[in-house]
């Protein structure tokens, strides 16, 4: 009892965990300075090789007495239901977590915990970034102490709900068979890589070659562009034809990868209904396996491409409260569905969507103009200037983006929708394709509105909706609209019984 | 073009009834804070003035254009630390029985509002120049992600402390009603 009460004063961790915070400083400064490190290792004899070692020695000994400073200003306690940690070398932290907003309290051991044994505790409160805590080195009896604490707290909670809420004993959960929404046969898969975005590889191919280019350059010294350019300015035939060639090869290339890539990754993909939860599983070497409970989904989003469209496929994604960092791993993706199984899926989800009424906003005519503006004037002077300062013909072409711009400008504005029903906001958008995403009013978490001159003078703002899992912003909207929205969505919510996750 | 002028055109709730966040009194920040502004801004500048002259007093050969880019940016800084200063009096922060707003700036003017039951946690922070001038920044963390995080700078760490408890009481009063 006597080590229990101990955790309600502020102490410090483990004293063993200044190797991991000394470890965690090492890792960061490496990942940051490898390139430099690696020339030393290659030439550790040279003047500059010297001077880096200095240097890095000197950060290595900054990085160590930051460390223990860190250590000692680090104090973490409960109190009044809370778990609270002050830190901080320079600025002065404070750090309150109230029991009930702790979603989880997980320990984590890497070799050096296990060697040193400690754990590392992780807690989780699916609140923004920043509010999930990490004590970095904590005994494990200490730790399980401070487990054992937070859950005794939720378990307490949970029983006193219980006894306030009706008499009548809660209805055994009937467990409901899983039910099979949808799975990709290799035909589908095919489908969906030939009309996913190829010009996105293409531009991560190109970018590889530029970095890796560039790194050889830097490392070893083999100018490729320079040998590039040589090629490209002596206008042969050759180089005609090489470039003719390398087109279609270039094309070939991003088109085959994604295709594989998107076999690989989604194949045997099979998307179920598990109660009330949703579960997608995929993969041909690594299966993976997500899940979402229902009451954790806040967005949902449905898209379509020009190529999609051919297919009459949608790509779904569902995204569920997380913190921001891990984003991309917690929503559930399918990359290909028809529209009858994106209405059964939001059937389930959202049952009133199928029949809500909305009031639909467009965005004012004059964001056209900024676009124009900002994506096309700008690029076609700069690229005009290019081309009359090395006086290329072929460069010319590059100002074409100015009419480009005007036409796609026009066509965001076209389709961009804010479409609000007392219960729903969904954003409408896509130049070639169409995309959907909604949200539930009650889900959100904060509304933020902002407007530049520009806008203030035709009575425009933009109106910026978060919740917890993605939001959904809308510029150029009517002022009184994005106004009456805000006070309306902040009613709802306020008023809100349910919770939104 | 057809504009529609009404949030709904199906309504349910009489929506000009809803209390409007945009009539509220907001409290201006501690006057002291406009000193940090003016000092944190300066700091920036003079950085960035001696650079670009340093620059250009080592360049022998700087064509006129290059002086005049130079100008441009001391001009830049100074306009940087004015705006810095100005925008202090577009700051204010506003508390209604169940959410907080905060509004700033000048030409960008911006808003957020935050409902009570809606806040993760709150923290207190203090910088070196907040120490030195007495003040306060307090920072509300939702779970809608970094860029709804609505941070109050400027506040005597008195008045920020009793927000804080405010804002968590209220907070912990409206989940329990749920």
């Amino acid at each position: 009892m006597d080590s229990s009460s101990n955790l309600y004063q502020p102490q410090r961790q483990s004293p063993k965990a200044v190797i991991l915070i000394l470890l965690k400083y090492i890792r960061i400064i490496v990942r940051q300075m490898w390139p430099i490190l690696l020339i030393v290792l290659i030439n550790p004899t040279s003047g500059k090789g010297i001077i880096i070692t200095i240097i890095a020695l000197g950060i290595a000994f900054i990085s160590l007495i930051y460390s223990l400073v860190a250590y000692t200003r680090y104090y973490f306690f409960i109190q009044n239901n809370e778990l609270c940690v002050r830190s901080g070398v320079f600025r002065k932290i404070v750090l309150n977590v109230p029991f009930d907003r702790i979603q989880s309290v997980d320990f984590k051991r890497n070799l050096v915990h296990q060697f040193l044994n400690v754990v590392s505790v992780q807690v989780d409160t699916a609140g923004s970034k920043g509010s999930e805590l990490e004590l970095d080195a904590i005994e494990l009896e200490r730790a399980e102490e401070l487990r054992e604490i937070v859950l005794a707290y939720k378990r307490e909670k949970h029983v006193s709900n219980i006894d306030n809420a009706d008499p009548i004993p809660p209805i055994p959960v009937v467990q409901e068979a899983p039910e099979l929404i949808l799975s990709l046969s290799p035909k589908d898969l095919i489908k969906i890589g030939i009309s996913e975005n190829h010009l996105r590889t293409a531009a991560i191919i190109f970018a590889f070659f530029l970095g890796l280019a560039d790194d050889l350059d830097q490392l070893l010294g083999w100018d490729i562009y320079g040998q590039l350019e040589n090629t490209t300015t002596a206008m042969s035939i050759f180089g005609l034809v090489a470039t003719l060639l390398a087109i279609p090869l270039f094309i070939g290339i991003s088109f085959s990868i994604t295709l594989i890539r998107t076999v690989l990754k989604y194949y045997g993909l099979k998307f179920w209904r598990e109660g009330k939860s949703f579960k997608v599983v995929s993969g041909l070497f690594t299966r993976n396996e997500k899940s979402i409970q229902k009451s954790k989904i806040q967005v949902i989003r449905w898209v379509t491409s020009p190529l999609k469209r051919i297919f009459g496929i949608y790509q779904m994604n569902i995204y569920q409260a997380t913190n921001v960092d891990q984003n991309q791993d917690k929503s559930l993706v399918i990359p290909g569905c028809y529209q009858q199984q994106v209405d059964h899926t939001l059937d389930t989800i959202v049952p009133d969507f199928k029949d809500a009424v909305f009031t639909s906003h467009q965005m004012h005519p004059s964001i056209v103009r900024l676009m124009v503006f900002l994506f096309g004037f700008i690029p076609a002077v700069l690229f005009g200037l290019m081309a009359w300062y090395n006086e290329g013909m072929m460069q010319w072409l590059l100002t074409l983006v100015f009419p480009l711009a005007i036409w796609m400008g026009y066509l965001y504005q076209r389709k961009r929708r804010l479409k609000i029903h007392p219960d729903f906001l969904v954003s409408e958008g896509g130049i070639f394709g169409n995309s959907y995403k909604l949200i539930e009013i009650y889900k959100v978490q904060s509304v933020h509105i902002e407007s530049s001159p520009m806008q203030r003078r035709r009575g425009l703002t933009s109106l910026h909706v978060f919740t917890a899992g993605g939001d959904i912003s809308f510029p150029y909207l009517n002022a009184t609209i994005a106004r009456q929205a805000r006070d309306y969505i902040m009613y709802r919510v306020e008023m809100e019984e349910k919770s939104w996750m | 073009m057809n504009q529609i002028n009404e949030l709904f055109t199906n309504a349910q709730i009489d929506l000009s009834g809803l209390p409007e966040a945009e009539q509220m009194e907001m409290i201006p920040l501690e006057p002291a804070y406009k000193k940090v502004r003016y000092i944190s801004a300066a700091l920036v500048a003079v950085i960035m003035i001696f650079a670009v002259w340093v620059f250009a007093f080592f360049q022998p050969d700087l064509s006129p254009y290059g002086y005049i880019g130079a100008g441009l940016v001391t001009m830049l800084a100074a306009w940087m630390v004015y705006y810095n200063g100005l925008v202090f009096h577009y700051m204010g922060y506003a508390i209604r029985e169940k959410d907080i707003t905060y509004k700033s700036g000048w030409l960008w003017k911006s808003m957020t509002t935050i409902p009570f039951n809606r806040v993760q946690h709150c923290d207190l922070r203090q910088g070196i120049l907040d120490r030195r001038f007495g003040l306060s920044k307090l920072t509300i963390y939702t779970a809608g992600g970094q860029s709804t995080d609505l941070m109050i700078p400027g506040l005597l760490p008195d008045t920020a402390e009793k927000l804080k408890a405010f804002i968590l009481r209220s907070t912990e009063q409206s989940i329990e009603q749920e």
